[in-house]
């Protein structure tokens, strides 16, 4: 009596040391497959977040730029082919947030026919560019080439 | 023997539920990894869009600017005067005309801007027929036949024409032949040193005025399908007013100056007219 007692405590025993086992592996791998799928998801989410940051700044700074460029076309800045005028006006313009490059290219004298002002390129920003033309009241064709980038924050 | 049964009975269904519980995990773990690929897939979706975005806005930023030198060339170069309002249009100019300083520098710049942007083409073959100008979107067309006729052609919303000729040379005939029943008010004044001559004539049909000026044939045409000719051999200023159907739509001149800007690489593609608004 008193064996057979003894062997179905053994086995009782056993079985819950088992069960034990397997609760803490399953566990485990729960623990382990939750923290893969998370990681995923965060890590997508995070490509989002940064996606749309830099659609935002992009379109922003084009704006900004192509904005400028307008103004100083429609106020004639450019038929001066000067190029302390074309900074000053650009200058007065431009957000504290952001710096620029004009290039002026056209059949004029000064500076073979190319005026560059602002900033220069840097070398790894994200830089935005872009094209216009205008016509001076001498019938000077300019084409304008632009690049705009944010400051660099110090 | 009994309780064994039981026993594996209990097992059995651990097991299945287990079994489920593991799947359900596991679909749910499924549908997160799924939804995480959205994600991704959706981020590199807007960055492409926003690539093209800011591609049409480059674009769109030359178009503009193009459309903007074009204008300017034909403002300063065509001596033209133009002005309009809600009801009237109101054309100066002088007979002959002289559009050779324009033509030059629109050709000037068109093979300018083709040769700086591949991707645009300008074609402006009828502008350099005609010189003509359209008030849109009322489609009131003012165009040039050589260097001494002006032609309106017919538009149902003209309700007016009224022109002022005025001639350094006198006047030696005037022969108006007006027939009425019509739906075109017809106001002419000729002026000259010496004499001048005037037709005023409402709900016009059709109508002649033939003039003389220094030896030189001068005449107006309204057809009776509603076409307006002015032609004078001698040299004249000229005001010529089309009054129309008072419109609340914003009005603007057209000129015959396609635009036509093709990237196949990032299929865009868009064509325009020049257009620029109007001063009143």
């Amino acid at each position: 009596m008193i064996n057979k007692n003894k062997i179905g405590k053994n086995r009782i025993y056993k079985n819950r040391i088992d069960k034990n086992k397997k609760g803490f592996i399953f566990t485990l791998d729960l623990i382990v497959g939750m923290v893969v799928i998370f990681s995923v998801i965060f890590v997508s989410l995070f490509f989002v977040s940064r996606g749309s940051e830099i659609g935002i700044s992009e379109h922003h700074l084009l704006r900004v730029g192509s904005d400028i460029i307008s103004i100083m076309d429609e106020e004639k800045v450019f038929d001066s082919l000067d190029h302390l005028t074309i900074e000053d006006k650009m200058r007065e313009l431009l957000p504290a947030n952001s710096e620029m490059l004009i290039r002026v290219e056209g059949n004029f004298s000064t500076a073979n026919g190319t005026i560059e002002v602002g900033d220069d390129l840097p070398q790894q920003r994200f830089t935005i560019s872009g094209k216009r033309v205008a016509l001076t009241d001498d019938d000077i064709y300019l084409k304008i080439t632009y690049f705009v980038w944010a400051r660099k924050q110090e | 023997m009994l309780t064994k049964t039981n026993k594996m009975k209990e097992i059995e269904k651990m097991g299945k539920k287990g079994m489920f519980y593991t799947l359900g995990l596991s679909l749910f773990a499924l549908i997160l990894l799924l939804l995480a690929v959205l994600f991704f897939r959706h981020a590199q979706s807007v960055e492409s869009r926003n690539v093209e975005l800011s591609f049409a806005q480059k674009y769109y930023d030359l178009d503009v600017s193009i459309q903007n030198i074009f204008t300017e060339a034909f403002l300063s170069k065509s001596t033209i005067d133009l002005t309009s309002n809600s009801n009237s249009l109101t054309i100066e100019e002088s007979f002959p005309f002289d559009f050779t300083e324009l033509d030059n520098l629109v050709n000037d710049l068109k093979s300018k801007v083709e040769n700086d942007f591949s991707a645009i083409d300008i074609s402006q073959n009828d502008f350099s027929s005609y010189h003509s100008l359209t008030l849109m979107p009322l489609n009131i067309t003012y165009r040039h036949s050589g260097n001494n006729r002006i032609i309106i052609p017919a538009n149902s919303d003209i309700t007016a024409y009224n022109i002022t000729l005025t001639f350094t040379e006198n006047i030696t005939s005037c022969t108006p032949n007006i027939v009425g029943g019509g739906t075109v008010d017809l106001y002419f004044y000729a002026q000259s040193p010496g004499n001048d001559c005037q037709v005023s004539q409402s709900n016009v049909d059709e109508g002649d005025i033939g003039l003389t000026v220094g030896g030189e044939e001068v005449s107006i045409h309204l057809e009776s399908d509603g076409e307006f000719i002015i032609e004078s051999n001698a040299t004249a200023q000229s005001i010529v007013t089309v009054n129309f159907y008072q419109t609340n739509q914003r009005t603007y001149f057209q000129l015959p100056i396609t635009l036509e800007i093709d990237d196949p690489v990032l299929s865009f593609y868009k064509r325009s007219m020049i257009k620029f608004p109007i001063s009143s």
